[in-house]
């Protein structure tokens, strides 16, 4: 009887630790191919102005991005999305997919996030079919900003909106970080425990975005969105954000 | 055991109760005949004025003066305004004074702003600078619906505490809610979300690096992708001027965009006058000479 009361209480905790997140890892591995490599979302401005000069400078920035930032907001874009695309709701999916079209603060930015949505819905199409995606595509004829192609698709994979959330968060992070790396430049250890120093806000944001009405949507980093604005005319660049 | 405040006394916490708030309200419909815009519906309410001065009048468009007769925004007061340009219509807009939002003792202002732009007309939206005083809170919704081929100019500009006496805005509340939509098309969507201790939150690097004033233009227009040169020559130049201001630009989809921060109102005020004229607004509004 102890044995069967202790598998009992063993065997979920088991289960729930080892949730099939496969496609997630996929699709938000740096060699998915959306182009994440070609945008740094305003950063390499400011490198080239001097905000980030070292790993302290840096950790604060991708800090701040992922609090009030575009990474914030998107959070927010994709757990509306995936909530509206999990329970087939096309008028709550052509909402959120809407609003993330026009919720860019300068053409770059709204030129990184359809690029990389078009670009991760069409792949996720080809490789990952499921009857949710074509959902997606038939609900909302436009483009899609990245966030709301991610949510979706998760959705339509049944993939946990919270794993998503902090899938999402981190891989965007770590996309920043890796842009920085070769531009401040900053040594893989230095950028790694930029990554690491992350972790807890990511873990902080993936819980709060989700609660936040879309009328409410928005954040406070007014020196990134002139960031990405002044990088426009930047003369030396990498990147395309 | 012991009474702490006198019945008369609001005690801590306590709202004041809303038949005492502010309701302004405001509509406008402007339309053009004979070679003018003309005001030819209005509706005013509460402590919500507007006045059309005739040494305002220039050519064809009208410019009307929106005032604010309780002198300022307090905890819980409400403030709506919708402004429609008609058919052909210039419709110039601005504020006599900047709007001035007090400490709140627990209630949130809001302040929801609703304009329409019909084909062939235009609309400036130009209102001086909210002023937010430490610990006002303050929620504010700007809706904007603009015909193909019209063109609406927006420009919004905060002070977060009155910083000519040195006070910061430690605390509060600030949510700004932008949505604008081209031929029932929404096109640009912007959201602003301080709440709190947002001292620490606007001294970050990524925020405002601890500057209290920022604004944003929008300019929605067929001719608004052209301006961008003209635009980042301003800005340039401005930036090269002064170390107090940071400005980005930047156009796409027939808009242009401008963000501001500035270390405190007097700069950005200076920015922004000197960024009208490339935003097409040759003359700016009569109140704002001095």
């Amino acid at each position: 009887m102890a044995t069967d009361t202790a598998d009992a209480i063993a065997a979920p905790v088991e289960a729930a630790a080892a949730p099939d997140l496969i496609a997630l890892f996929v699709w938000l591995s740096p060699a998915y191919p959306v182009g994440a490599f070609a945008y740094s979302h305003g950063l390499e401005w400011a490198v080239e102005a001097g905000d980030i000069r070292d790993m302290v400078g840096l950790q604060r920035w991708v800090d701040d991005l992922l609090r009030h930032g575009g990474p914030f907001t998107d959070a927010v874009l994709l757990a509306h999305a995936w909530r509206a695309a999990r329970a087939g709701d096309s008028a709550g999916f052509v909402e959120v997919a809407e609003l993330a079209c026009a919720f860019a603060p300068s053409r770059e930015r709204q030129m990184e996030t359809l690029n990389q949505g078009d670009a991760f819905l069409t792949a996720t199409r080809a490789a990952w079919p499921a009857p949710g995606l074509d959902l997606l595509s038939t609900a909302w004829r436009g483009r899609l900003a990245y966030p709301v192609a991610v949510g979706g698709a998760a959705a339509a994979h049944g993939l946990p909106l919270a794993a998503t959330l902090t899938g999402f968060l981190t891989a965007v992070a770590a996309n920043l970080v890796s842009a920085a790396v070769r531009l401040v430049p900053l040594g893989q250890t230095d950028g790694n425990r930029a990554l690491a120093g992350c972790a807890s806000t990511i873990r902080a944001i993936a819980a709060e975005a989700p609660h936040v009405d879309l009328d409410a949507l928005g954040g406070a980093a007014l020196r990134s969105d002139i960031a990405s604005m002044r990088h426009e005319t930047q003369y030396t660049r990498l990147f395309r954000s | 055991m012991y009474a702490t405040a006198l019945p008369c006394e609001p005690t801590a916490g306590e709202v004041v109760p809303g038949v005492l708030r502010s309701r302004g309200r405001l509509l406008l419909h402007a339309r053009f005949a004979d070679g003018r815009t003309i005001p030819d519906h209005l509706e005013e309410e509460g402590p919500s004025r507007i006045r059309f001065p005739a040494a305002a009048r220039r050519g064809r468009s009208l410019e009307g003066i929106i005032l604010n007769t309780g002198g300022g925004v307090a905890g819980g007061d409400h403030f709506a305004a919708r402004m429609e340009a008609g058919e052909e219509a210039r419709l110039v807009l601005t504020s006599q004074a900047a709007e001035k939002c007090y400490r709140s003792d627990g209630g949130l202002s809001r302040l929801s702003v609703d304009l329409a732009v019909a084909p062939g007309a235009s609309l400036d939206w130009l209102p001086q600078a909210t002023i937010l005083f430490d610990g006002a809170r303050v929620t504010r919704t700007i809706r904007a619906d603009v015909a193909e081929g019209a063109r609406l100019l927006l420009v919004e500009s905060v002070v977060l505490g009155r910083t000519a006496r040195g006070e910061r805005f430690t605390y509060g509340q600030l949510t700004d809610s932008w949505r604008v939509r081209r031929g029932g098309r929404l096109v640009y969507a912007d959201g602003l979300s301080l709440e709190g201790a947002v001292g620490g939150v606007l001294d970050r690097s990524a925020c405002a690096q601890g500057w209290a004033a920022f604004a944003t233009a929008l300019l929605v227009a067929p001719d608004a992708l052209e301006r961008l040169d003209a635009l980042r020559e301003a800005s340039e130049a401005l930036q090269e001027a002064r170390d107090d201001v940071e400005i980005g630009v930047s156009a796409w989809d027939g808009m242009a965009s401008v963000r501001l921060l500035a270390r405190e109102g007097l700069g950005l005020d200076a920015a922004i006058r000197r960024l009208l004229a490339p935003l097409g607004v040759c003359d700016p509004p009569r109140i704002w000479h001095f």
